[in-house]
């Protein structure tokens, strides 16, 4: 493993850095970085040694990936792409994250901003009371029976859909039509089932939000057309995952995966980087429960959509079917699942991880949905409450460096306490209105904490992406209201 | 035990603090606390119901992580914060915790930061001079 004071790495070109293979590294580090970013301090040694150390473990395939958007995980680092022999390779849960499938839902609107504004603090103050936020919040759906939640598991976001929560057409526009398969309510403890029973609905707490924006510029006028969006018009950002249910599982699976992977003879630099075999017992145990995470990830994004249609409904005074709130799209961005990649020009079966990494695929891929197979699949990146995120789009070039994935997201570069330092004789909430946007918070310092200055400009990272030429721009979406937990 | 000695490391992304005690059982009751604290505050809580919490693990760092995770999963699944804590070795293996918890009310508490999970990340629990020491990182 790479655990000396440095890591070698070299410049490929202005948006990538290359990690040679060297010590006990299996493949070569790839990592998509500008200059920026890097003499900007927001990509570190630790953050590359992270990547090295992924490209030690049995059975990676191509090569380690990390996105402009890397920082220090557990183990794998966040931003990190990986792809494992499903014969010959692990499986680990440092690779998904402790908020497995936690990702980004977009909605869109027949609204403008300017029709919005007027009820904006309606809308929000009514998602606020209908989407629980904060840790342990209940009640988003209502409790489920143990049935109930086996059946979440199983079937994924078509169960909120199902609820009177969403439309039947809203799956044709989610990763995986939210529902991976493989998920085995079996492997999940009873410690898990007690948290997630509540927790259906519910947004949670950290940098979680659902959020009320408008497309303020559009890049590539024919395939934002494509995903319904047009320079005004009011969307909906929803990023959330799989609550405590999810981090419950992760939390059973690191001893047992740290002791199988003793067992097995891998060498780990952080703990954190516990893994099995993917086809071991404990591998395959605990893919059933992280896909039964996922899906209730799937489902809890669908049930906060159906929050959020009602709070516009009632504002607006017209049904969601007639305000044109279709999602365009919802995906994961903490995964392990199989996916076909070319790896050294021949099409294989991997186990991908994507760890605060987004699955970015080109027009005509088959798992593109059809109304975007002419464009791309939508990868949704968003920034922090104060600036924009962006929608952009899959590009050939994703699937042959990356394994189908461009970056997640800003990224934060202060700690809370150092944003709540930051913030300190500041009233950032006034800022926020003063900028035309309405927060409200369940935490008390939750607005400091995850005020705009706490997080890297996510300008800076959609560039390199559009650059490198793995997703392409299209449209860029300011917020003008912001619930969190 | 009460008023845990511990001390917050700055951790970008989440939160990270060293704790201290004579021996690893202290160690196991003084990061369930300081957790608890730095969550919401001891002084806003007071010990009503006591559970008592089996905790395993095949080193002193898996023992504090399982310690650790048990707390978290009391906090959002069944709304008990630990005010007090006493761990001692079980015969064979482990730790017995027991804790004199409050009911989480919104009404009365108001939660700085929220932990999500317990990590092993870069966790270690080492020898001192005055005893045993460890930095645990939670996950916000």
């Amino acid at each position: 493993m790479i655990d000396g004071p440095d890591v070698r790495w070299e410049r490929l070109d202005d948006e990538r850095i290359r990690i040679p293979r060297h010590g006990a590294m299996r493949v070569d580090g790839l990592v998509f970085a500008s200059d920026d970013l890097v003499r900007g301090g927001s990509i570190d040694t630790q953050s590359l040694r992270q990547v090295a150390n992924v490209a030690c473990l049995p059975g990676i395939l191509g090569r380690s990936v990390a996105m402009p958007d890397i920082h220090w995980g557990y183990g794998f680092p966040i931003g990190g792409v990986a792809a494992f022999d499903p014969d010959d390779g692990v499986i680990s849960p440092g690779g998904v994250g402790y908020d497995i499938n936690c990702g980004v839902r977009l909605l869109r609107t027949d609204l403008s901003v300017d029709e919005v504004r007027p009820v904006l603090r309606d809308v929000v103050r009514a998602m606020f009371r209908t989407i629980p936020t904060g840790i342990g919040a209940r009640g988003g759906v209502v409790a489920l029976t143990r049935d109930e939640l086996r059946e979440v598991c199983e079937t994924g976001a078509a169960f909120a859909a199902g609820r009177g929560l969403g439309w039947e057409s809203d799956l044709d526009h989610v990763e995986e039509r939210g529902r991976i398969a493989g998920a085995d309510f079996g492997q999940v403890s009873a410690k898990a089932v007690e948290r997630g029973r509540g927790q259906l609905g519910t947004l949670g707490s950290g940098n979680h939000f659902a959020e009320v924006g408008y497309v303020a510029q559009v890049d590539d006028p024919a395939t934002a057309a494509a995903f319904g969006l047009f320079a005004g018009g009011v969307t909906v950002t929803i990023h959330t995952g799989s609550r405590g249910f999810g981090h419950q599982v992760c939390t059973d699976f690191i001893p047992r995966m740290d002791k199988a992977a003793r067992a097995a003879g891998i060498e780990l630099p952080d703990r954190q980087l516990a893994c099995a075999p993917v086809g071991s017992p404990e591998g395959r145990a605990y893919f059933g429960a992280m896909a039964c995470a996922a899906n209730f990830a799937f489902a809890n994004r669908q049930a906060i959509t159906g929050r959020v249609r009602e709070a516009f409904e009632a504002a607006m005074g017209k049904p969601a079917t007639r305000l044109g709130m279709r999602v365009v799209y919802d995906v994961a961005h903490n995964i392990a699942k199989f996916e076909e990649h070319s790896v050294d020009g021949r099409p294989r079966r991997v186990c991908i991880h994507r760890k605060g990494a987004t699955r970015a695929l080109p027009a005509g891929h088959p798992q593109t949905p059809r109304e975007y197979a002419h464009v791309g699949q939508p990868v949704l990146v968003p920034g922090d409450m104060g600036r924009a995120s962006y929608v952009l789009v899959g590009l050939p070039s994703a699937l042959g460096e990356a394994f189908g994935s461009s970056c997640h997201g800003a990224g934060r570069v202060l700690s809370r306490s150092a944003a709540i330092r930051t913030a300190k004789g500041r009233d950032i909430r006034r800022e926020m209105e003063d900028a035309g946007i309405v927060v409200m918070a369940a935490g008390r310092e939750t607005i400091a904490e995850e005020m705009p200055d706490a997080y890297k400009d996510v300008t800076q990272v959609v560039d390199v992406v559009h650059r490198a030429g793995i997703a392409r721009k299209v449209a860029l979406i300011r917020p003008i209201g912001v619930i969190k937990g | 035990m009460t008023a845990p000695r511990y001390t917050v490391v700055d951790h970008t992304g989440d939160f990270a603090f060293e704790v201290e005690a004579a021996d690893l059982p202290s160690l196991v009751a003084a990061a369930v606390l300081a957790a608890a604290d730095a969550q919401f505050g001891l002084e806003s809580l007071s010990a009503i119901e006591p559970v008592e919490v089996a905790c395993d693990g095949a080193d002193p760092e898996l023992l504090l992580f399982s310690a650790l995770s048990e707390a978290v999963f009391l906090a959002d699944a069944r709304g008990l914060v630990p005010v007090t804590a006493e761990a001692a070795a079980v015969p064979g293996g482990g730790l017995l915790l027991r804790l004199g918890c409050d009911r989480l009310d919104p009404a009365r508490h108001a939660a700085r930061v929220l932990f999500k999970a317990a990590t092993l990340h870069g966790l270690r629990v080492e020898r001192t001079a005055a005893g045993v020491r460890a930095t645990v990182v939670m996950d916000t």
